[in-house]
């Protein structure tokens, strides 16, 4: 118990200086998985510096599929408009996972989707709640997150992409 | 607690005050984590299993950090049940770091030690996970070491398992194996056909102090593992088997234990289809072969049933039997095009779902020996031959469709069998019911919507017929919604019942905060934009969420 004690205060000590190094986030390093099997590392994740959307949803997670949806039917427009990119990252476990690649191609979803079925991705993202969406620019850097959908956030969502795009600071938004 | 508050505030000058130039001399690194805090007050309320308690209010809360800098990652959970919220385990109860590790990862090498999750292939012989909002966390506290290289990935564990506040007596050590067999042959690295195989061991060691049997301390588990993808196809098979385990879930018999878990998919622009297969005999694996319900599980055995997301077709959720199981199911997605006769401006989807589930067939060893008897091999089963009882089935089908840009429409219909015996312990009738929903948004505004879901559930059985409405109104991050479910009662009984519910809350960016007043059953609610699993309440509560 004493060891735990005296851990728990290090690690403190390390927080607390770490917390004086500002506002930055990098995407975290962590490995997902395509749909065709493939072990992907999170670090490959890339759109020839343009922003990418990521977005954590699950196949049984209502506001997270109509978001999605929504998304379908403008994302032609907002890729000629910005250039962006949405990757989806299922939290399904291996109960729901196989239900992912038939409705992704069965709403005729155009995005790229990985799954994150032992959650290290989701953990180190802090997801608690899904849907839970994030906004990267194209050097990696997380720039603005969001939890939950309703109608009228996506309208939020690529107002923040046009921004980013131009070169604005959205942290504060 | 006064410790803890004192660092939350230590935490928050810091940040308020935080200077960048002092930062870059340390070498920078990162700090994330996320926060959440529930408490409830209890009204006086003895029919929904949350009642009035001492304390008069309940919180359950955690925050969690992780640092990181270059290959070095440390995080930590702090969590709190003061006291535990009711429907929570009353283990629960108490504070402190319930999760803490040190971690090293480079492009081959991951080394964590501490507390971790881990899964092999679908979790079949192990799974640790955590489930916060369901008070479920088996997470694995030892040391892990996955090594990478261009085909294969290994890894290698020891660990014991987190027990609420303890952990679990038994022994877990585990290796697996994953192998992509595309990565093996450079001729193979762009072949459409892609293959996976994986293996893994898992050992329990738990001593035998049991002054009747002679029980086998080392029980081992094996899983092989295949994945087949070409072009719209893919194929999975995994086959688990576990040697004799004696324990409490299966009334200590001496059978081995097997799983075959399988399934078929296809898909292609706008349509999908998928069926899976399950057969599991004897399988429960947990770290203490005393423990029964949802204590140090080290195996994971889905099941294969739909989740649902609204809260009637919720009501008779399927719980999987790790013991005794046969399922199957289909699952067929479709999309009718847009601007088609049937399918209108946007396209309407269409979503249908069968599930059964049944108990695997058992037949006496030899003539003296009763089925399940402890002590003995307790059955023989035949692979193929289905049991007689039948858990449960659900069928449903659900079509989605937008109007106009203003207009988006659900309805379902659902058909579900539920056996009471086998999902809930007791003897009551097995329930049949139908389930009925119409789910409509309306935005009348970019950013303004008003939505409607209407749910009604009939039955004889049970509790009787049930019907829910609930309006909800959004406006950018505000979200306000009114719940009313109604309970007729048992046919020929007049004990109807009501649970008014209103909740109102705003999100920003990743943090959301909701209050909210009333009666609420155990389940799953979708509102304000996301879905939470809650417990059974009634009274006032609040509800904090938030990442950063």
């Amino acid at each position: 118990m004493k060891n735990i004690q005296l851990l728990t205060m290090l690690f403190a000590t390390v927080l607390l200086l770490s917390f004086t190094s500002g506002n930055k986030s990098t995407l975290p390093k962590v490995d997902v998985k395509s749909l065709d099997g493939k072990i992907v590392s999170t670090s490959t994740f890339q759109n020839d510096g343009n922003p990418i959307i990521i977005s954590f949803w699950a196949t049984w997670c209502k506001p997270c599929v109509h978001e999605l949806n929504t998304i379908a039917e403008v994302y032609e427009d907002w890729q000629e408009e910005t250039g962006v990119k949405l990757i989806a990252i299922s939290v399904d476990n291996s109960r729901t996972s196989g239900g992912v690649m038939p409705m992704v191609n069965g709403k005729d979803w155009d995005y790229e989707v990985y799954l994150d079925e032992n959650g290290d991705f989701k953990r180190a993202m802090g997801v608690n709640v899904v849907p839970h969406t994030f906004l990267v620019d194209g050097k990696g850097n997380i720039v603005w997150q969001h939890t939950s959908f309703t109608e009228g956030s996506e309208l939020e969502l690529i107002e923040m992409v046009k921004k980013l795009k131009n070169g604005e600071d959205i942290s504060g938004e | 607690m006064k410790k803890y508050i004192l660092i939350i505030i230590v935490f928050g000058l810091v940040q308020i005050y935080s200077n960048k130039t002092f930062s870059q001399t340390l070498g920078g690194g990162e700090v994330h984590g996320s926060f959440q805090a529930d408490a409830q007050y209890y009204n006086q309320d003895t029919t929904i299993g949350a009642d009035k308690i001492p304390e008069a209010i309940a919180v359950n809360a955690f925050m969690e950090m992780r640092y990181t800098n270059k290959n070095f990652e440390a995080g930590m959970r702090y969590e709190l049940f003061m006291p535990q919220m009711q429907g929570y385990d009353s283990r629960w109860k108490g504070n402190g770091f319930g999760y803490r590790y040190l971690r090293y990862k480079n492009e081959r090498v991951d080394v964590t030690a501490g507390n971790f999750y881990e899964q092999f292939g679908s979790g079949m012989i192990l799974r640790s996970y955590q489930e916060w909002n369901l008070g479920f966390d088996n997470s694995l506290d030892g040391v892990r070491v996955k090594y990478k290289m261009k085909a294969l990935t290994i890894t290698g564990l020891v660990a014991k398992q987190r027990y609420y506040w303890d952990v679990g007596p038994g022994l877990i050590r585990g290796v697996d194996g994953q192998l992509s067999f595309n990565d093996l042959f450079d001729k193979m690295a762009d072949s459409k056909t892609r293959l996976f195989f994986g293996y893994s061991f898992v050992s329990r060691y738990q001593s035998d102090l049991d002054p009747i049997y002679k029980l086998p301390e080392n029980v081992a588990a094996e899983a092989a593992r295949m994945e087949l993808f070409r072009g719209r196809f893919h194929y999975k098979l995994e086959v688990g088997w576990k040697i004799n385990d004696p324990n409490a879930s299966n009334n200590m018999i001496y059978k081995g234990g097997n799983a075959v878990i399988t399934e078929l998919g296809y898909s292609q622009k706008g349509f999908g289809f998928t069926l899976q297969a399950e057969r599991v005999d004897n399988m429960d694996f947990r770290s203490n072969r005393a423990s029964t319900g949802f204590d140090l599980p080290v195996g994971y055995i889905p099941a294969m049933t739909r989740q649902h997301a609204y809260s009637l077709a919720a009501m008779y959720p399927y719980a999987s039997q790790a013991n005794s199981q046969m399922g199957l199911q289909a699952t067929l997605i479709y999309k009718i095009k847009k601007k088609s006769t049937l399918g209108g401006k946007y396209g309407t989807n269409i979503n249908i779902n069968y599930s059964i589930a049944n108990s695997i067939y058992k037949e006496k060893v030899n003539d003296t020996i009763a089925i399940d008897q402890p002590g003995t091999l307790g059955y023989e089963s035949n692979f193929f031959k289905v049991g007689d009882d039948l858990y449960f089935t659900d069928f449903n089908i659900k079509i989605q469709r937008k109007l106009s840009r203003k207009w988006n429409v659900s309805l379902m219909y659902m058909n579900v069998f539920y056996n009471m015996f086998i999902n809930e312990g007791h003897a009551e009738p097995n329930v049949h019911a139908n389930i009925f929903i119409g789910d409509f948004w309306w935005k009348f505004k970019p950013y303004n919507s008003l939505h409607l879901e209407l749910q009604a559930l009939a039955t004889k059985q049970d509790e009787g017929n049930w019907t829910s409405a609930m309006l909800e109104y959004n406006n950018r991050g505000f979200f306000a919604a009114v719940i009313m479910l109604f309970n007729q009662g048992e046919a020929g009984q007049s004990n109807s019942s009501v649970y008014p519910f209103i909740t109102t809350g705003y999100t920003r960016k990743a943090t959301r905060i909701s209050v909210s007043y009333g009666k609420q059953r155990e389940g799953i609610v979708c509102v304000g934009g996301v879905c939470r699993a809650v417990p059974a309440s009634n009274g006032f509560a609040l509800s904090i969420n938030s990442s950063f």
